[in-house]
């Protein structure tokens, strides 16, 4: 008897063990695919830029509208010069909308005082449904008449993105984040996919954001990149080249992207209303509207294209602690796990294509799972090497193949970033972030893993509020922007 | 250390020594990496340095001939420069650098100064290589060499240019298009008689620039173009009569009002707004019901913009009565464009419960 199930417990572990070998092999594969199909869409891509003179575009009066939606909740100490350096992007035909999404400190004050701001008659479409609005200002300084203040009731992000899909009139939206640096030619850059758009209609049109801790930033410009000097800031520095330069640029190869970043993505207004605009439910709300435009078209039958653009436009700061990596991390999970919930019709449903069979189970597989797997799979070594009938060797070797390979992936990430667009010149930053890239598995990587686990556990609690990260935020002297004189324009002193 | 090597590359079970080997390869691979990203650093550093140098030399080179009368196009120092280039040959990297640096120049001159630096490519046969590339090269390359060749006024390149311009490439079939007319002016623009491909918003954008440069008395009329099947040229067709103010078949447009094309339709109300066209006023009105939204938007901004006050304010009002938002502030504004900015408390009134609209419209109009 006892010989029995000691026969079942061994083929229980050699099961184990296989399946954790194939797993962990099939991962690796997906991710060098994913890569490969990265470099060929960057190399096209740059192939195609050598013709793209974006001067065409600023000349022209025919460029089509876009209105930069910036939502704010209590940011009075930044948003005067945050406005200021979104008024001073270049492109012909834009609007700035600054949504204060009902702040209890004096961010409208702030704004109404440096900007000439008078409330006006406004009539509000409500194609999608929100907080109250309050007020519209508009500033009597035609220097600012590019800028449209909007006052609204507190309803959170996605709601206040909405009220902006509402007040904007300009075919094409951009929702950013106040605190990102955005280059000067940013909206040129993420506005030529749509202008460009042959037999297929672009919906939306991603950007890659960077690491801005460590750079050296003035006049709202990031005049030099340079590596974090924080570890974990540097950590997050690596993953965010694998993530957008491998990740979302491979799959935007086979149209298969499903998520556009909250801090740089422009969308067809029209058709983001159609869909209702943000949901309000989730705190994923930037990759939810984007699975519904997508949905929304697949159900009409018609031909569509999300777009990438591959070049550094947005620049943000990422977390320096722990803690705020944890809120972050912990946010993002959640985020993933309600849209997937949300549109989980599609997990392998061939009415959505590539989406449903492809994009979908990829996520579900690798974004939301992966890690808890991950993690039961350390618990499953825990007890078996607690019971002494660990496979030493064979766990000793799998930790060195995912080790080995995570450092390569980040590795294929520098090679593109050198090869491509060049940003960390200095050869020691590529030795920092070579550094980084062979700590981050055994340092950074694990605390991920226990955020995503509780990320988890806090949505399976309810738990659905944003829990904003604090940051240490640019200083007002590194966001004034070289904007053009503004004549009378009053200057408001920081806090 | 040596066993358990020995123990993990070649003893261990099945799957111990694959992770093991697997492991150590993606190890030297990633080391490998690093490896040549510092040599790709060091190569790509000194192509720029020579690519700098290069530009330097070609600057100064044509700098002297067209500013210093011994190197003048006539002088023997002209000959020399022209002998120094071509004598020693040139790599793909010198050409396109050449090439570049003549390009850029040329596009801060005109007249007398633009001829010499045509001129010098052409004795420097840089057309032959372009020529050569663009039968054989791959697409990118093919694509640079006929922007050379439009640049260059290499006029007997035309006819091999016109056959990209409906090629399945879109970059390359863009750069033969703006080629062909910087060679041949508006008569280039024959390619838009049988285009297959859809015209983009980009392409129309660059083609319009590119007209924009050449004397207007070659532009033709754009007219015979909307009876194209390519949706996207009868647009742009369109987009191009308002802007070059061909009224003199402005008739011709009026047939267009009931074309199944949304993006037609409010092509043509900018159309007559450019043209000042009143007489489609009229057939706006009798066609209004069956349009959409966004065409109704765009035609009620043509009726605010070439209507009359007298005639046509009441259907305005009406059409500001409609529940579609886009409709009613577009109505708005047609009221606020055909009184002059005249909004009286009368008019208030008369808009009742969308008397917002209105004064929505007003305090838009001080920026």
């Amino acid at each position: 008897m006892s010989g029995n199930i000691s026969e079942f417990l061994r083929m229980l572990i050699s099961a184990f063990e296989t399946g954790i070998f194939f797993y962990a092999v099939f991962v690796m594969a997906s991710y060098l695919i994913v890569s490969v199909l990265s470099v060929v869409t960057i190399t096209r891509y740059f192939r195609k830029k050598s013709f793209t003179d974006t001067d065409a575009l600023l000349r022209s009066d025919i460029a089509p509208g876009i209105s930069v939606l910036a939502p704010g909740y209590n940011e009075a100490t930044t948003v005067v010069h945050n406005i200021r350096s979104l008024l001073a992007l270049k492109y012909p035909n834009f609007n700035v909308i600054f949504v204060n999404d009902g702040s209890t400190d004096d961010t409208l004050k702030k704004c109404i005082e440096a900007f000439d701001l008078k409330p006006e008659y406004f009539a509000v479409r409500q194609a999608v449904k929100t907080k109250k609005v309050r007020g519209v200002y508009r500033s009597v300084n035609r220097s600012f008449k590019r800028l449209i203040v909007v006052d609204k009731e507190n309803g959170g992000k996605a709601d206040a993105l909405n009220t902006g899909l509402n007040i904007s009139e300009m075919p094409y939206v951009t929702c950013i984040d106040v605190d990102c640096i955005i280059t000067d030619d940013a909206l040129l850059q993420m506005m030529k996919p749509f202008v460009d758009e042959g037999k297929e209609k672009v919906i939306a049109s991603g950007g890659v954001v960077r690491v801005a801790n460590g750079c050296s930033v003035e006049d709202g410009r990031v005049l030099k990149v340079k590596a974090p000097k924080n570890l974990l800031a540097r950590f997050q520095a690596m993953e965010y080249l694998r993530a957008f330069l491998l990740g979302r640029v491979g799959w935007t190869y086979f149209d298969g992207m499903m998520l556009i970043s909250g801090a740089m993505g422009v969308f067809d207004r029209e058709l983001a209303l159609k869909v209702k605009g943000y949901d309000a439910r989730t705190v994923g709300e930037d990759m939810e509207i984007v699975i519904r435009m997508r949905k929304y078209l697949l159900r009409k039958k018609k031909k569509y294209k999300v777009h990438f653009v591959p070049d550094p436009l947005c620049w943000t700061e990422v977390p320096e602690s722990w803690s705020s990596i944890y809120k972050q991390r912990n946010r993002w999970t959640r985020g993933t796990i309600e849209t997937l919930r949300m549109h989980r019709d599609m997990f392998l449903n061939p009415r959505y294509k590539r989406i449903g069979l492809i994009s979908y189970p990829y996520w579900v597989l690798f974004e939301w799972l992966a890690p808890l797997l991950e993690t039961f799979g350390l618990i499953i070594t825990f007890y078996l090497a607690l019971f002494g009938v660990l496979n030493v060797a064979y766990f000793i070797a799998m930790i060195f193949l995912v080790y080995s390979f995570a450092v390569t992936y980040s590795m294929i990430a520098l090679l593109i970033e050198e090869l491509t667009f060049y940003q960390y010149n200095r050869i020691r930053d590529i030795i920092k972030l070579f550094l980084a890239a062979l700590l981050e598995p055994i340092v950074y990587h694990p605390y991920l893993l226990y955020c995503a686990v509780r990320g988890n556990y806090d949505f399976l609690l309810g738990k659905n509020n944003w829990e904003k990260f604090s940051r240490k935020g640019f200083t007002v002297q590194t966001r004034q922007v070289n904007a053009p004189n503004y004549g009378k324009q009053k200057t408001v002193a920081a806090n | 250390m040596t066993y358990w090597l020995e123990y993990y590359y070649f003893a261990s079970h099945y799957p111990t020594r694959v992770a093991a080997w697997l492991g150590t390869a993606m190890l030297l691979a990633s080391l490998a990496l690093i490896v040549f990203i510092f040599l790709s650093r060091k190569a790509s550093q000194r192509k720029t340095q020579r690519i700098e140098r290069l530009t330097d030399k070609y600057e100064t080179l044509l700098t002297n001939i067209l500013f210093e009368d011994t190197y003048a196009s006539y002088s023997k120092g002209y000959d020399r420069i022209v002998r120094s280039i071509t004598g020693k040959g040139l790599d793909k990297l010198k050409r396109e650098t050449l090439v570049h640096t003549i390009i850029k120049a040329k596009e801060n001159m005109m007249g007398e100064s633009d001829q010499i630096l045509t001129n010098f490519y052409h004795e420097l046969k840089l057309r032959s290589y372009a020529m050569r590339e663009m039968r054989t090269g791959k697409w990118y390359d093919k694509a640079f060499v006929i922007q050379e060749l439009g640049k260059m006024d290499v006029k007997e390149a035309l006819p091999t240019i016109m056959r990209y311009t409906d090629h399945p490439n879109p970059t390359l079939r863009a750069e033969a298009q703006y080629a062909a007319i910087d060679l041949a002016g508006g008569r280039a623009l024959g390619f838009l008689d049988d285009l297959k491909y859809p015209l983009s918003r980009w392409q129309q954008i660059r083609i319009t620039q590119e007209l924009e440069k050449i004397d207007p008395k070659e532009i033709p009329s754009f007219y015979y173009l909307l009876e194209n099947k390519n949706e996207s040229v009868v647009v742009f067709a369109i987009e191009l009569i308002g802007n070059f103010n061909q009224f003199e078949e402005a008739e011709k447009l009026l047939d267009m009002m009931t074309h199944p094309s949304s993006a037609v339709k409010v092509a043509l109300a900018d159309a007559f707004r450019a043209l000042e066209y009143e007489d489609a006023v009229p057939h706006i009105l009798a066609n209004y019901v069956e349009y959409s939204t966004e065409v109704k938007a765009a035609m009620l901004a043509a009726v605010g913009q070439v209507g009359n006050e007298e005639a046509h304010l009441d259907f305005l009002f009406e059409a500001l009565n409609t529940k579609d938002y886009r409709v009613a502030l577009a109505a708005a504004r047609a009221i606020y464009e055909i009184s002059f900015g005249k909004i009286t408390s009368d008019m208030l009134r008369r808009a009742g419960t969308r008397a917002l609209y209105l004064k929505h419209v007003v305090d838009e109009r001080k920026h």
